[in-house]
């Protein structure tokens, strides 16, 4: 048993935030969170799976050694003939030996949160962006557009961090709000007073809202009950020095929700002939394993390896749908971050998992990993994918990294005498 | 341990021109003193040229901006923005040993690093930006000592791996954040008030007294505006004497005269060039065909998007140090300012007459991908074959360069120096750019029975610290490289001003910020090499 240790500038892993201010007490297997927090910051540490730190691997449910699970798998990997990598909820180091095997055996890769990801992707293929990173918005935007249902509570200190508070480079003076969807029903207590404008509608509104905006920024005539409302939001930011426009692709989450963003970004474009205005889309930490697999392939989730050049295709290489129509033969199945299990499916599976998830079917090889941040040290993309934090270990367990398991099958394929596909 | 028999060795950090001489590498070293009962692994290399492994001093392989681009490029054919691992091999085949990326956010440096480092083969090595962000345009604003602005540079330099300090638009990317959309050498910024040439004046002293070899990497002000030479002299002016590098000086050569207001001073800038030995240069050649243009620039690569092919692109301000740009782009030989800009860099690099201060780079991807760079020498090499490229561009545009008068060939030797030995003396990469005693053993083996082209393409060999990594052209064992890095003397008592700038303007602590050489070497995956500074 560890004596117990305290720890300061704990990077958090849990929303993408990844705030990295926390003082973490670690007693045994025990984390505390020090300080005031909100409660989800709290339970990614003091709820870390406390049980079952003493997995083992197993082959078809039977406990084996290290070694043989690595041999089970390297076995179903080289009779496979299209392998799909799915969930790849890792940290840097995981996903970048993720990567690695998925171009050596020829793989599919798509990560859980690929919809929200490539909900942003398509506008930047298509049309571009935009953008500023978080600290930007700290210190300049003097206006602040939240656009969507529950943006600030899947970030639980966006606000209080980043959001408000005075702006060192806009005289001090704190910024002014503006909420549009479902969000403009919850404001928090701390924005009500700087809230210049609020249009509560349901998320299934919130694209003819930005068209809407879009047309009055165009000096289209627009008739509508809600124009008054997106009139005023237009007009503050033509006359702001620095807006901001705040969106969660996550959250965004209605059929063909890129094209809002991409309506979106056109409108930044216009506004940004006369006044500086920008988009700060919020990203979970499905951007992690997406911007590791563009560095290293320069291709991004839902792209097949399994012919030159790679096929990138945000439909066709779905989870479900490869499932679904058995276009895979193998699922290698990895989350790390957060306890999901693979979806039940009738290929096998090969799971990596952190010891808390519950396999919802049997699979093939079982290996539990620990939690990057928690149980082994490592790095993490911020939701702008422009900071890397640095994350440590925080407790001795005998958990594997997600990134060990993956060399070891790397390397026992690369010894192994089958060919592969 | 090797030996390399018989070989033409071109080496002019040790003024070795054509010499033919036997070449021994023991422990990933080149020795001058083999030992007499040494089991050499011989290559015959009678009739073959020798260089050291080539130095690019300036090409975008790491950092956000950089995986943005091949974010938005992936869909396209010709996948113009490469990941790191065909990066590190595409370069290695070409006899590329060690690569510079120029535009490191120091926010972003462990995304640098990490990238760079999955570059299988080369070693790299990063210049951190300075110039605009918050804490150093409000260190000049309120006139802080020499001192001060030094221990900051050091401290930059330190904290995130880097060798060298770059400025791109020196105060005009800050400016864009507040609505200012250009700034010339001796305008205002907003809000803090201070100058581009102040700028590049204090960036430039700090790195003289820190010692640090690699002058102030300057992206000039007036990036590709017509008639901007006159800011790229004033930039060069502003350096007072003090050593500067004007990077990719291809696009701050551009005069007003002529029907369409837009032509070469390239004869003019290479004039100023010529007659200030403090100061050095890249071209940033560009080479006709699709790429993406990246660059920190962020409100030049704006005021440029209407030149956006095909039709998309992004900015971004970041972390109160930068900004970025992203703008794909197609050069078109029959296009007259694309064409003239072609011109514009061969001009450049046929006047300049010292090619120990004048690099060869495309700025990659900006002005065209890396691998255009055999092409680039053969056009170097041959005036013939140069002029017969001249001939096909856009007609007007042929009238308006001087590339026909020129008819400068460079030599075997000026290529070398060009590309392996001046870069390397330029940023001071102590066994790097020669094939002396103690040197690294990154080898090139060339072999001159195929033109020049071919040739600088598919080396025979590459030696990359005396492992043989390349055959033929082709890539057989994929290592790991270093990252080169330069470590000045400053106080740490910088420190506490910037706990208190991280804790009222940055959203990441202070405590986090710093990249350790441990962390260089066990999480990101490439030790770093200490280079020394210069003494006083």
């Amino acid at each position: 048993m560890n004596s117990g240790k305290s720890f300061d500038n704990v990077t958090c892993a849990f929303c993408g935030l990844t705030c990295d201010d926390l003082k973490i007490q670690q007693n045994g297997v025990q984390l505390e969170v020090k300080g005031e927090l909100p409660e989800l910051c709290r339970s990614h540490f003091e709820n870390s799976a406390q049980q079952h730190l003493d997995a083992q691997p197993t082959v078809n449910g039977q406990v084996v050694k290290f070694e043989e699970a690595i041999a089970e798998a390297c076995r179903l990997i080289e009779g496979a003939q299209r392998p799909l990598l799915g969930g790849l909820l890792l940290d840097i180091q995981g996903s970048q030996e993720a990567v690695k095997l998925a171009v050596d055996c020829g793989a599919v890769v798509d990560h859980y949160n690929s919809d929200a990801v490539l909900r942003n992707v398509k506008v930047l293929q298509n049309t571009g962006a935009i953008l500023a990173s978080l600290s930007e918005v700290r210190v300049r935007a003097d206006f602040i557009v939240i656009i969507g249902d529950q943006v600030l509570d899947n970030f639980p200190r966006l606000n209080e961090r980043i959001l408000s508070g005075p702006r060192p480079l806009a005289g001090n003076a704190s910024p002014q709000f503006a909420f549009i969807g479902p969000c403009a029903n919850n404001i928090p207590d701390n924005m009500r007073a700087d809230t210049f404008a609020s249009l509560a509608v349901e998320k299934s509104e919130i694209h003819a809202c930005i068209e809407m905006l879009s047309a009055v920024a165009h000096q289209h005539p627009v008739s509508d009950e809600r124009s008054a409302t997106l009139e005023k939001i237009v007009h503050k930011i033509q006359q702001s020095n620095y807006s901001c426009v705040v969106w969660d692709a996550n959250d965004l989450d209605y059929p063909n929700a890129e094209l809002s963003i991409e309506v979106l970004t056109l409108l930044l474009r216009k506004f940004n002939q006369q006044v500086r205005c920008v988009g700060v889309p919020m990203g979970s930490n499905g951007l992690t394993f997406h911007n590791v697999c563009l560095w290293q392939t320069a291709y991004p989730v839902r792209t097949s390896f399994d012919r030159t050049p790679p096929v990138f295709d945000p439909i066709a290489n779905t989870t479900a749908k490869l499932l679904k129509e058995r276009e895979v033969d193998l699922l290698i199945w990895s989350a790390a971050l957060r306890s999901i299990p693979p979806p039940v499916c009738d290929i096998p599976t090969i799971a990596l998992t952190r010891p808390d998830t519950v396999l919802q079917h049997p699979v093939a090889v079982h290996i539990p990993v620990g939690i990057p941040g928690i149980d082994h040290g490592g790095h993490i993309f911020r939701s702008d994918s422009v900071t890397i934090l640095p994350m440590k270990q925080l407790r001795q367990t005998n958990l594997m990294p997600a990134s060990k398991v993956f060399a070891a099958l790397r390397e026992k394929l690369s010894t192994s005498e089958s060919a592969l596909c | 341990m090797l030996k390399l028999c018989g070989g033409k060795v071109y080496d002019p950090l040790n003024n070795i021109d054509g010499e033919v001489r036997d070449i021994f590498v023991v422990d990933g070293k080149i020795t001058t003193s083999p030992p007499d009962d040494g089991r050499y692994t011989e290559y015959d290399v009678q009739g073959k040229i020798i260089m050291a492994g080539a130095i690019d001093i300036h090409t975008h392989i790491g950092g956000g901006k950089v995986n943005i681009a091949r974010c938005m490029m992936c869909e396209h054919d010709q996948n113009v923005m490469p990941g790191s691992i065909e990066t590190g091999l595409r370069y290695a085949e070409m006899g590329y040993t060690t690569c510079f990326e120029p535009a490191m956010l120091p926010a972003n440096a462990r995304q640098a690093h990490f990238e760079m480092a999955d570059a299988p083969i080369i070693d790299v090595g990063a210049y951190a930006l300075l110039g605009n962000d918050d804490y150093f345009l409000h260190l000049l604003s309120r006139k802080a000592s020499p001192e001060e602005i030094r221990n900051y540079v050091g401290w930059t330099l330190d904290t995130t791996q880097a060798i060298a300090i770059k400025v791109v638009n020196p105060g005009g990317i800050n400016a864009f954040k507040f609505n200012h959309r250009s700034l010339d050498v001796d305008e205002d910024a907003p809000h803090y008030r201070v100058t581009p040439r102040a700028v590049i004046q204090a960036l430039t002293c700090a790195l003289q007294e820190l010692g640090v070899p690699h002058p102030l990497h300057t992206h000039a002000s007036n990036l590709g505006v017509p008639g901007n030479y006159t800011s790229t002299i004033e930039t060069i002016k502003a350096a007072e004497g003090l050593p500067i590098h004007i990077t990719h000086i291809q696009f701050h050569s551009y005069g007003t005269e002529g029907d369409r207001h837009f032509s070469s001073a390239a004869a003019e800038l290479a004039e100023v060039i010529n007659r200030n030995e403090n100061v050095t240069t890249d071209v940033g050649q560009v080479m006709f065909g699709q790429t993406v243009t990246i660059s920190g620039d962020a409100p030049k690569q704006y005021s440029n998007h209407r030149n956006a092919s095909p039709k998309k692109w992004l900015v971004m301000d970041i972390e109160c140090d930068a900004g970025c740009g992203v703008v794909p782009f197609r050069y078109r030989d029959k296009d007259f300012v694309n064409a003239l800009q072609w011109a514009i860099g061969l001009e450049m690099f046929l006047m300049v007459k010292d090619p120990w201060r004048i690099f060869l780079t495309t700025d990659h991807p900006n002005g065209g991908p890396f691998t255009s760079y055999p092409h680039l020498i053969k056009m170097l090499m041959h005036k013939d074959y140069r002029n017969q490229m001249l001939s096909r561009i856009n007609p007007h545009a042929q009238t308006m360069t001087l590339l026909n008068q020129l008819d400068r060939e460079y030599s075997l030797y000026e290529i070398a120096i060009m590309t392996r030995a001046a870069p390397a003396r330029s940023l001071g990469l102590v066994g790097k750019g020669h094939l002396g005693d103690g040197a690294c053993a990154d080898i090139v083996v060339y072999d001159p029975a195929h033109e020049a082209e071919q040739m600088f393409a598919k080396p025979l060999y590459v030696f990359k610290d005396g492992q043989l990594v390349v055959k033929n052209g082709q890539v057989l064992v994929a290592t790991r490289g270093r990252t080169h890095v330069i470590k000045p003397e400053y106080d740490k008592a910088v420190e506490k001003s910037l706990q208190q700038y991280f804790a009222q303007y940055k959203t990441t602590s202070f405590e986090n910020t710093p990249i350790s050489a441990d962390e260089m070497a066990e999480s990101i995956g490439s030790s770093i090499v200490v280079h020394p500074c210069r003494s006083h």
